[in-house]
């Protein structure tokens, strides 16, 4: 027998979890690669990306963030 | 305990062993290729994760011990035929190194066997079905699926910034990612070296039905996959880093987020899905989610062959090694001796051009054809 709901329960959690970690650890790299980082300019607009004292702030934050999302994963496993 | 259990138990870790070299790629291959670690360090730690990942978890070992077929009606032998049909299996793909599915081959194996000794009537379809083969056949696409929205997710994030310092950046995270994957490889995967084990005491009466791994298993089951990752499957590893796609580190880091989410989540509700098309699907997907990436279509077209080939191939295997190991006292003897001999032959074979720690990062002219999505971009 299929056990459709636990299925369904692993592709939300894998596909909800991956984009949340993945978006998370980006903004880290976003904000924490802005140190020294000059504002870029287009064609368009005036682009700036965040100042090295937000972006630190930012990345700390995305980290944290993402280390919870990893943690409650492995403690949800291991205490099973 | 007798000398046949014995002899069981050993093939049982000697299949672990073959499963953590044949999988170490899984873990290590998109990191090794990007130089987030190098060859040597990667390994090593992928073997001791995956030793630690062994004890967290038992779903999957208990999906195997008693629900796949009917304990009551199969013996030693055949267990122990169906082991060898699946690292012969193995040892044959990582010689042509395809990431095929260590899990495939078990389950072939042992199916195969148990087929041939006792009958279709011994055969759990509804948990083949439900707990191996749908979950099979879902999770490399839930994953390529993942992988592919957060890889095209995370370039769009990170456009604006220096390419060097996102590198950087996602080199690092690789680190940890793919520290992640080599954990739910042990998890996963040691576990169904556990599950054949325990099912193999059932049979003889030396643990009740429905029964869980008993922790001495356990530690040898973790100890035997940790030692066979900690060898390096290089050959598998070059497929999965290089033919498929160059990969950057922030594919690498978006596949291996994928594959870990994919792997500990199926486990703990006792999938026994595949690591190596879990992984391989989410390099897939993370290939085509970069912008203007490259997939190598053939590449990846050889490996779906070799995964529809690798349930039957091994199945057939392991019922021949199970017929012949059922034949008397001396069946076990000669298959055994059979097992020896070809797994020499292939080991010859490989030497021929081996592929090392140091050459596993030269990668290998292969025609390269532009994704579709992005192929005008």
């Amino acid at each position: 027998m299929i056990d459709w709901g636990s299925l369904l329960i692993v592709q939300l959690v894998s596909i909800g979890s991956t984009l949340a970690v993945v978006v998370l650890v980006s903004l880290a790299v976003l904000g924490l690669s802005a140190h020294g980082r000059s504002p870029v300019t287009t064609s368009a607009r005036h682009v700036a990306g965040p100042s090295a004292r937000s972006g630190r702030t930012l990345g700390a934050i995305s980290l944290v963030l993402a280390a919870a999302i990893v943690l409650f994963g492995l403690w949800a496993i291991v205490a099973r | 305990m007798s000398m046949l259990v014995i002899a069981v138990v050993l093939t049982a870790l000697l299949f672990d062993f073959t499963n953590g070299f044949h999988d170490t790629a899984n873990a290590m291959a998109t990191s090794i290729a990007t130089g987030a670690l190098r060859p040597r360090v990667a390994v090593l730690l992928a073997g001791v994760l995956n030793l630690l990942g062994a004890f967290l978890s038992v779903q999957v070992a208990l999906t195997i011990s008693s629900g796949l077929v009917d304990e009551a009606r199969i013996t030693p032998q055949v267990i122990f035929g169906g082991l060898v049909g699946a690292i012969l299996w193995n040892l044959l793909t990582w010689l042509v190194g395809l990431p095929s599915s260590s899990s495939h081959a078990l389950f072939g194996g042992l199916i195969g066997a148990t087929w041939v000794f006792a009958g279709s009537g011994a055969i759990h379809f509804s948990t083949v079905v439900g707990k191996v083969l749908v979950p099979l056949a879902l999770s490399p696409i839930v994953a390529g699926l993942a992988a592919l929205g957060a890889t095209a997710v995370a370039y769009r994030i990170t456009a604006r910034s220096g390419r060097r310092g996102v590198t950087r950046g996602f080199r690092a995270a690789q680190v940890v990612s793919a520290s992640m994957v080599a954990l739910a490889h042990g998890t996963n995967d040691a576990q169904k070296t556990m599950g054949v084990i325990t099912l193999t005491l059932i049979t003889v009466g030396l643990l009740p039905a429905h029964a869980a791994p008993p922790l001495w298993v356990v530690v040898l089951c973790g100890l035997a996959i940790a030692a066979g990752t900690a060898t390096g499957g290089w050959r598998i590893i070059r497929t999965l880093g290089h033919r498929i796609s160059d990969i950057e580190s922030t594919q690498g880091f978006a596949a291996e987020t994928a594959s870990t989410a994919v792997i500990l989540s199926s486990a703990h509700l006792g999938f026994a899905l595949s690591t190596t098309q879990v992984t391989t699907g989410a390099v897939l997907g993370s290939a085509a989610g970069r912008p203007r990436s490259t997939v190598r279509w053939r590449v990846a077209a050889e490996m779906v062959v070799a995964w529809l080939l690798t349930l039957p191939a091994a199945a057939a295997l392991g019922a021949l090694a199970g017929w012949a190991a059922s034949a008397g006292t001396a069946g076990p003897v000669l298959v055994a001796v059979v097992l020896a001999v070809l797994a020499g032959v292939i080991y010859r074979i490989s030497r021929r051009r081996p592929v090392t720690a140091a050459t596993v990062n030269d990668a290998q002219p292969v025609p390269a054809v532009a994704t579709p999505a992005h192929a005008a971009a």
